[in-house]
């Protein structure tokens, strides 16, 4: 496995004011068959656990899509990819349910580091095949973190709202 | 009030609601509230400031009744937008100081303590269940009881401890994790189990007790698990439950539940602040604009007939007078504009009225003017002199030919004074106007000369006095003056030529018988006389009167038969060789022959008269040594033949009687020969004058070339 750190991308934040917050550190890793990525974010996990003790169930939505860069016109979507990662406070129980819900799969801890290591980190994460990709041309691997406080609003004025987003971007290209 | 803060107000107010917006700007996302806020905002903002743009362009020139309306409009959505802005900040004020009440400190503590009874139960349940648990793991008796797989003493000894630790249930699981033996308080035990869950595997892993909660159904299970060991290893599984107490789960929940949302509300603080406050200028905004616009329709509707009212009263003080306003609604503003209309109508009419009387007088005028044109036309076409005074001694009217016979000059018009214009040779006719002032009868005719030039004129003086008729008419002196010189001089030149043709035929007849006597007389007697001198002095003196007397009477036939000419193209350069052959015997008179053939049409005979006269004359005044000369000028259209003379010259006194019939300055002149020359060079349409009286004495001879030219001259 040829381990590749191309870039840290720095953190763009969607709103019009806001500030850097948050950052994500994204790295990618290049492996004969898949293309992987290993994602941390870096900032505000102090704000994170404050939020899951005082019980409110918190969720990242990442996103990960893959571009191949144009030189003169938008750059082409060749792939994306989005998991769920949830983790429900149970207070009285001193508990924490983590729920991968693009599995549904899920189970419980005590620990809240575990918890938020469940929500702020993607360690190897499969991204796309590499045959997918050609050789010696310029990609584009962003991630977008959109981080949900509370319930999920699955309608389309969740988007009217507005949510926390964070994102990150990195450019590669296949040896 | 002057309209200038009118002017800057808008632009303020669009200055303080962008400022507004501006500090509404959301830090962070902000929600749709925020930005529907800012947007009215902003909207708003562009509304007035449009409004304000569209006041400043207006001038000095504004639209009729915008003033007003624009007064109306700012300040019924200025009372609404001061009270409105100042109820937001008490309200933002309020919420403010509420929310410090609603996360009080003391509610924070409270929330704090009663999750922490709820955790202190739930935790005190687990302690104890693996405190319980701990103590079986090394149970002899359930131990041996495996080792001898007596099932019954397994279920006994579970019995006995579920029934001493009050567990809801207990169960017994092999290394394999197969279901032993199990109890139950409620039931008989299951002898199938649900298969083990990550806690009891981490239990056998680690071997250690470790406890979990599961929910089944609302209800609230802590399930502990013990490994039971052995020196030889793991053994068995020991899984025990304990129910919790209902209301204590649903208490704690709700206190854990209550805890979540007043964290949550506490996080969201900021947020529902703003939610407040945004809620709170939405609806301050919508009820502004709702306001505005309903202002600006009810200033509308207030100003509208105020402005149709100044823009009618701007149409009609332009002269629009067919300008109405519609009809407006009963009120006082609708009473204004019918009276209005009324004003209107009435001043339509009466400038109608006018206009009517002018055109009458328009056409009146015109027909006067017409009136006038042709008198003027017709005066200024007459050969008559005419004159009008206003009766006080000022022209009112007076043609061309009048000046011209008076030689007045072409400013002596209308206003001039009569008077002073008829001075000097003209008193004739000052006398003639100041008789017609005095004439009772209104009418008078005179005859008179007047010596203007060298000429004299006889004028054909008539008046008559113009009286007022009615208010239209006007009183004046009408005065007409006609030269009749021509008329006089024909007249004149008639009862010569009777007189002498009566002359000719009783003097004619006896000179012959005289002169053939005196004759006689000298040719038989002249012998007989003693004094032949003498004798011959008067025969000779009798004869030569009786000729003299012969030519007089010739040249009086001659002027009383005057024929007239015989037009005929003549060669003028046969006429003045022959002159020049003629008085070729005198070697004084000088003739020059032209060098090319000139024809002229005449009658021959009378021209060479004419000149023979003029050379004669010429040489009868030079002395020896004066020249007489002749030659020919040809102008346009025109023959002169010019006749010069060195002679004395004529007297300037004289000048003007050559011409007349008689008058000669020779003692044995009949004084008719210039007077038929000139009437022979008129007769031919052409004219005999004397170019210098002297040095040398200059006549001329203008014979038109063609007798149609004579015609139309």
């Amino acid at each position: 496995m040829v381990r590749l750190l191309l870039l840290i991308a720095m953190a763009m934040p969607a709103g019009f004011a806001s500030a850097a917050q948050e950052a994500v550190e994204l790295h990618a890793d290049i492996e004969p068959d898949v293309i992987y990525c290993d994602v941390q974010l870096g900032q505000n996990l102090d704000v994170l656990a404050a939020t899951l003790k005082d019980g409110t169930q918190v969720t990242f939505s990442w996103t990960v899509k893959v571009y191949a860069v144009k030189p003169y016109w938008f750059d082409s979507e060749v792939a994306s990819v989005r998991i769920e990662h949830q983790v429900v406070p149970d207070l009285v129980a001193r508990r924490w349910t983590m729920t991968d819900l693009t599995t549904g799969i899920h189970r419980r801890t005590d620990s809240l580091d575990e918890a938020m290591t469940f929500l702020t980190r993607l360690q190897h994460f499969p991204v796309i095949d590499r045959s997918l990709l050609a050789p010696g041309r310029n990609y584009r691997l962003e991630i977008q973190l959109q981080e949900v406080k509370g319930e999920i609003e699955r309608g389309w004025w969740a988007r009217l709202w507005g949510s926390e987003q964070t994102t990150g971007t990195l450019v590669f290209s296949l040896p | 009030m002057r309209f200038g803060w009118m002017k800057i107000l808008p632009f303020v107010m669009a200055t303080l609601l962008i400022a507004l917006a501006l500090g509404l700007w959301p830090a962070k996302h902000g929600g749709l509230l925020a930005w529907i806020n800012i947007s009215l905002l902003l909207m708003l903002a562009l509304l007035v400031l449009r409004y304000g743009v569209r006041l400043a362009r207006e001038r000095s020139e504004t639209r009729p009744g915008s003033r007003l309306r624009a007064k109306l409009v700012m300040a019924l959505v200025g009372m609404l937008l001061v009270p409105s802005m100042i109820l937001q900040l008490a309200a933002s004020q309020m919420v403010e100081r509420g929310m410090d009440v609603w996360f009080d400190v003391r509610v924070d503590t409270l929330l704090d303590r009663a999750l922490g009874l709820a955790q202190g139960f739930y935790t005190r349940v687990e302690t104890e269940l693996e405190h319980g648990l701990r103590s079986y793991m090394t149970d002899t008796t359930l131990l041996l009881a495996m080792d001898d797989q007596n099932f019954s003493a397994i279920a006994s000894r579970l019995s006995d401890i579920r029934a001493e630790e009050g567990w809801r249930s207990l169960q017994l699981f092999d290394a394999s994790q197969r279901l032993i033996a199990g109890v139950d308080a409620e039931s008989l035990s299951m002898l199938t189990a649900e298969p083990l869950t990550d806690a009891a595997r981490s239990a056998m892993t680690l071997g250690r007790v470790v406890t979990e909660l599961q929910q089944v159904d609302g209800r609230e299970t802590v399930v502990g698990y013990a490994p039971l060991r052995t020196p030889q290893g793991l053994v068995g599984l020991l899984r025990a439950e304990v129910q919790l107490p209902q209301n204590v789960v649903q208490t704690s929940r709700m206190v854990e539940e209550d805890y979540k949302t007043y964290r949550e509300l506490e996080r969201n603080r900021q947020s529902i602040r703003a939610l407040f406050v945004h809620v709170m200028l939405l609806v301050t905004l919508m009820v502004v604009m709702v306001a505005g616009i309903v202002a600006l329709i009810f200033a509308r509707r207030l100003t509208a007939p105020i402005g149709e009212l100044a823009y009618a009263l701007g149409r009609i003080t332009e002269g629009d007078l067919t300008v109405s306003i519609p009809e407006a609604p009963q009120d006082e503003l609708g009473l204004l504009v019918r009276s209005f209309n009324r004003m209107a109508a009435r001043l339509r009419e009466n400038v109608q009225a006018l206009e009517r009387a002018q055109d009458d007088l328009t056409e009146a005028l015109t027909s006067s003017r017409q009136r006038q044109y042709v008198l003027e036309t017709l005066l200024g076409n007459l050969q008559s002199g005419v004159v009008l005074d206003d009766g006080e001694g000022r022209v009112r009217l007076v043609n061309q030919s009048f000046r011209s016979l008076l030689s007045l000059p072409d400013t002596w018009g209308s206003g001039s004074e009569m008077r002073t214009a008829f001075t000097g040779r003209l008193q004739p006719v000052l006398e003639f106007y100041e008789e017609l002032l005095g004439q009772p009868q209104g009418q008078l005719q005179r005859e008179f000369e007047l010596m203007l030039g060298q000429r004299p004129l006889h004028i054909l003086a008539r008046g008559v006095r113009l009286t007022s008729v009615g208010s239209a008419g006007f009183s004046g002196h009408l005065m007409v003056l006609d030269d009749i010189s021509s008329l006089a001089e024909a007249q004149r030149s008639k009862a010569w030529a009777e007189v002498a043709q009566r002359l000719a035929h009783e003097i004619k007849n006896p000179l012959t018988p005289i002169k053939l006597a005196a004759e006689r007389l000298q040719r038989r007697f002249r012998s007989d006389a003693s004094d032949a001198d003498v004798f011959d002095t008067c025969t000779q003196a009798i004869i030569g009167q009786v000729e003299r007397m012969q030519r007089l009477i010739a040249d009086f036939s001659t002027l009383a038969r005057m024929p007239k000419p015989r037009m005929q193209q003549t060669s003028i350069t046969a006429i003045v060789r022959e002159m020049r052959e003629l008085f070729s015997a005198y070697e004084r008179v000088e003739v020059k022959v032209p060098a090319k053939d000139v024809r002229c049409e005449c009658d021959p005979d009378q021209i060479k008269q004419v000149l023979i006269n003029l050379l004669d004359n010429g040489l009868a005044a030079t002395a020896e040594k004066g020249k007489v000369r002749l030659r020919v000028v040809l102008t346009d259209g025109m023959v002169e033949f010019h006749v010069r003379d060195d002679g004395v010259g004529i007297p300037e006194e004289e000048r003007q009687y050559i011409f007349q019939d008689y008058y000669s300055t020779k003692p044995s002149g009949s004084g008719l020969g210039l007077s038929i020359a000139r009437r022979i060079a008129e007769d031919h349409g052409g004219d005999l004058v004397l170019e210098s009286a002297g040095h040398p004495t200059h006549f001329c001879l203008r014979l038109p070339m063609s007798h149609m030219s004579m015609v139309q001259s």
